[in-house]
């Protein structure tokens, strides 16, 4: 379940302008899960557009990128290979030389996960460590990532606290893991990329330029990559995702990763502009960017030459605003939502969920039933009591949703034969309920899997027929409190990620049924419920 | 079980069952009655209306079926209100145990009942007297393991009337003190013990012969009785042929049949006739259908009579049938010919 999104970059110590250093990008992306793991939606997108991007801004010339997709590990090894030739070739020239590795994939603990078969961290370091580069940094996109550091032996990264900048310099290693030895790793379906590398990237392209330099450092992209990827995952049922940094690096000087300076066009995000903005590519329908844009200072991000749209959410403000002369013109702005997310091998997340589904079960007795033996009724056969329920929720909180539950159930016949005749009189009953309901969710692992409980109350209608010996009908209806408690699993499908399955229990009380004589039937008891989920 | 409907004695517990404008199974006996709602506007009841109301079913449950019996009902009784159950065994008007219902609120009660065998037939008698609401539904008579009554001093009957079953080797047991064999075609032997009036060993007083009394109640028998000799027309039932105007008693009917001739009855279990159903009587002589006369025309009492053989005016006469799949469902009254016709 784990995508390893592995960035290992190894640069040079002068800018990429800078002629004397050569400069080589591994970029490697795998969405092909192993045994037990989902595929991944965008991990081979990521790695392409990092290449893109490092050929964009990074400095990078196209025939020293390496974009390499869905590789099996000895395909990997043979390209790490080749690219310890390259620069040790360099390197006995006299030149300096930087590498970028980039990894954005499945991974579990000790090893990335390349389809069926693994590469272990430790091999993966080993050999990226050997590459006699100036300096070289990692990028790691994949759940548990920073374990690679713990590979190393280091400590894992303190939180952002940390300054790191006060330890770069030209030379050594630096590992960017897109969350900690403990976390998930996370995909946005609204993105069609994993949030991490996603903001990374969006840095890249300036949004993470603090200093307003024109060229982002790899301190600049890691505070940026952390607080935006934090942020974005927070709200997600999987949880907060933490970025870290590794590095060590000797000498003085920040360690640049692009020069958005560099780039033909670019997007201000205006001053005044505040919230959570995203750059939609209005051809491709794709979000290029999103970020939090804070009041203070404008934002420039490097695109490529296109059009573009920008969409602003504020609290519970959403706005889509045009771009005029390259900046947001916050004067021709209009709505929309977002943020699905799944984590990278696991199940899909979603905010808004739909249930159909049945249920069956037993019905209580009381003194209404107690009646109706007096009266000579008694239930017909061993039938359960069945019916349909139909739930709308969308998720508040990471493992909370709130919504709505409609029911309709009818319950066994009773029937009194009439002595000393064929007839007979029947009493037939049913139950209609309209609830506000709150369910919380526990995932169990990163599997598909996840349990449940739910409380739901509102009101009930019961309906009661009473057929008696001379076919006539007398019909009644009472209104009451209806509520239901329950707990269940839920199942996301493997290959259909919008559609699922439920099955629980449920406990039903709903006091609507009256007789004329004082009695009430609490209507209701133990059931078990079966449904399909689809989610959006 | 064989006076019962899977060992429920009383008929029609919720009063649904209507003949016409008179409920099937229930007798008024006094006051008014009207029907009242229960637990459900579409499930009655019947409400004992006034001060002095009674109603009774008569039951043809038997010591066959079982001594221990358990009665039971929904009542909704007032304070005011006295409801009694009373228990007639044999239904001849005597009551032998009663029981009063308390105050309740729709309440379910029920009564063990232990009664001495043998007896036949059961009134059950509901009654009630004061100003307060009395309201009764689902009101049901059960035949129940004999252990639930043990405990209980049994219910005994008064001596048993005549046309109850009886033993005969305990005369005593019948309040004439005679329990004799009548005519029974129902029965496998052909002949049942009934308490009687007269037998070979009592004679009648006067001229009276002893002839055939047929039963005064659903539950009972026809017996032995003291009739006026050659009083009985043609079709009605007998035993000798004193009491026959024809001075013939063929197949338990008083029947014409003088000389040789073709002598059959006219009727499944009817009257003998020479030339029966031929078209062949001349004005003036006896028949019992249309069928038996060349005028096609049999003048005379239209003879209706239950299915066991009781002489009756409606459906209401025969409450349950002998022998029938569901006892406790209303027999039939059915026209069987004519009694004492004569061809026109």
């Amino acid at each position: 379940m784990l995508r390893i999104l592995t960035l290992l970059v190894v640069l040079a110590g002068t800018a990429a302008a800078d002629p004397a250093v050569t400069t080589y990008a591994l970029v490697v992306g795998s969405n092909t899960g192993g045994p037990g793991q989902t595929d991944l939606h965008y991990a081979e997108d990521d790695a392409r557009h990092v290449g893109s991007l490092l050929a964009e801004l990074g400095g990078y010339t196209p025939d020293s990128i390496d974009v390499l997709v869905h590789p099996t590990p000895d395909e990997l090894r043979d390209r790490l290979s080749k690219l310890a030739v390259r620069v040790a070739a360099d390197q006995a020239a006299g030149r300096q030389s930087r590498v970028f590795f980039y990894y954005s994939g499945h991974a579990r603990a000790a090893a990335i996960d390349l389809g069926d078969t693994e590469l272990p961290l430790v091999e993966l370091r080993t050999r990226l460590f050997e590459i006699p580069a100036t300096l070289t940094v990692v990028v790691l996109d994949a759940c548990q990532s920073g374990a690679f550091s713990r590979v190393k032996g280091a400590q894992p990264a303190a939180d952002f606290s940390v300054s790191s900048r006060e330890h770069l310099d030209a030379q050594g290693v630096a590992v960017l893991a897109s969350s900690s030895g403990s976390e998930l790793s996370q995909e946005s379906e609204q993105l069609r990329s994993s949030y991490f590398t996603h903001h990374f990237m969006v840095g890249l392209r300036g949004a993470a330029d603090a200093n307003h330099d024109g060229q982002v450092s790899l301190d600049e992209a890691y505070r940026y990559a952390y607080h935006q990827t934090l942020m974005s995952t927070a709200e997600t049922a999987v949880g907060g995702q933490h970025v870290s940094l590794e590095v060590e690096l000797k000498g003085h000087g920040e360690v640049p990763l692009s020069y958005p300076v560099a780039a033909t066009s670019s997007i201000v995000l205006p001053a005044s502009l505040e919230g959570q903005a995203l750059v939609e590519d209005k051809r491709a329908h794709t979000v290029v960017a999103e970020t939090y844009k804070a009041k203070g200072a404008a934002v420039r991000i490097a695109v490529a030459p296109g059009e573009y749209e920008v969409v602003v959410r504020h609290g519970t403000s959403l706005s889509r605003c045009e771009i005029a002369s390259g900046a947001v013109d916050l004067d021709r702005c209009s709505n929309e939502s977002i943020v699905v997310a799944t984590t990278k091998g696991g199940g899909f997340l979603h905010r808004t969920q739909i249930e159909v589904g049945v249920l069956i079960g037993g019905e209580r007795e009381d003194g209404y039933t107690d009646s109706l033996k007096g009266f000579g009724y008694n239930q017909e056969g061993l039938t359960p009591s069945a019916g349909f329920e139909a739930r709308g929720m969308r998720r508040v909180a990471q493992r909370v949703w709130v919504g709505g539950l409609a029911s309709w159930v009818t319950m066994p016949k009773w029937s009194q034969a009439v002595s000393g005749s064929n007839l007979a009189q029947t009493l037939e009953w049913k139950t209609a309920a309209a609830m506000a309901l709150a369910r919380g969710v526990q995932p169990i692992g990163e599997s598909h899997f996840s349990l449940y409980g739910e409380l739901a109350t509102g009101l009930g209608i019961g309906h009661t027929t009473l057929t008696n010996s001379q076919g006539m009908t007398f019909d009644d209806y009472h209104v009451g409190p209806a509520f239901v408690a329950g707990a269940g699993l839920h199942i996301e499908s493997p290959f259909l990620h919008d559609l699922g399955v439920s099955a629980g229990y449920e406990f039903d009380y709903m006091p609507v049924i009256s007789d004329l004589i004082g009695n009430t039937h609490a209507s209701g008891g133990h059931r078990l419920t079966f449904a399909l989920t689809y989610g959006f | 079980m064989g006076n019962t409907d899977c060992g429920q004695v009383i008929r029609d517990s919720g009063f649904d069952l209507w003949c016409g404008d008179q409920l099937c199974a229930w007798k008024l006996e006094r006051g008014d009655i009207k029907r009242v709602p229960t637990w459900n506007e579409g499930d009655s009841g019947v409400e004992l209306d006034g001060a002095d109301v009674a109603i009774e079913q008569l039951t043809p449950v038997d010591s066959g079926d079982g001594t221990c019996i358990e009665f039971s009902l929904v009542a909704n009784v007032d304070k005011n209100a006295d409801v009694e159950l009373n228990v007639d065994i044999y239904g001849d008007g005597s009551i032998e145990h009663h029981e009063r219902l308390p105050t309740a609120n729709w309440k379910p009660l029920s009564y063990d009942l232990a009664i001495k065998g043998p007896y036949r037939g059961i009134r059950f008698e509901l009654a009630k007297t004061g100003s307060g609401k009395a309201q009764l539904a689902n009101i049901g008579a059960k035949t129940i393991d004999q252990q639930s009554c043990s405990g209980l001093t049994p219910i005994i009957a008064g001596p048993a009337p005549e046309g109850a079953y009886c033993d005969t080797n305990n005369q005593a047991s019948c309040a004439s003190g005679i329990c004799s064999l009548v005519p029974d075609t129902f029965d496998w032997f052909g002949v049942t013990a009934a308490c009687s009036q007269c037998d070979d060993t009592h004679a009648c007083t006067g001229n009276e012969v002893c002839g055939l009394h047929e039963p005064t109640s659903p539950v009972f028998w026809s017996s032995n009785g003291c009739v006026a000799p050659a009083a009985k027309e043609f079709g009605e039932r007998c035993n000798v042929n004193a009491e026959c105007a024809s001075n013939q008693c063929t197949g338990g009917r008083c029947s014409y049949c003088p000389g040789a001739c073709s002598c059959t009855p006219v009727w499944f279990g009817g009257p003998s006739l020479c030339n029966a159903g031929r078209h062949l009587g001349a004005s003036g002589s006896p028949c019992g259908t249309d069928d038996d006369c060349a005028s096609a025309a049999c003048d005379g009492t239209v003879r209706k009579e239950c299915e066991d053989g009781r002489p009756c005016a409606t459906a209401l006469d025969c409450p349950f049938g002998i022998g029938s799949a569901a006892p406790l469902q209303n027999g039939a009254c059915i026209t069987v010919g004519v009694q004492g016709g004569t061809c026109r």
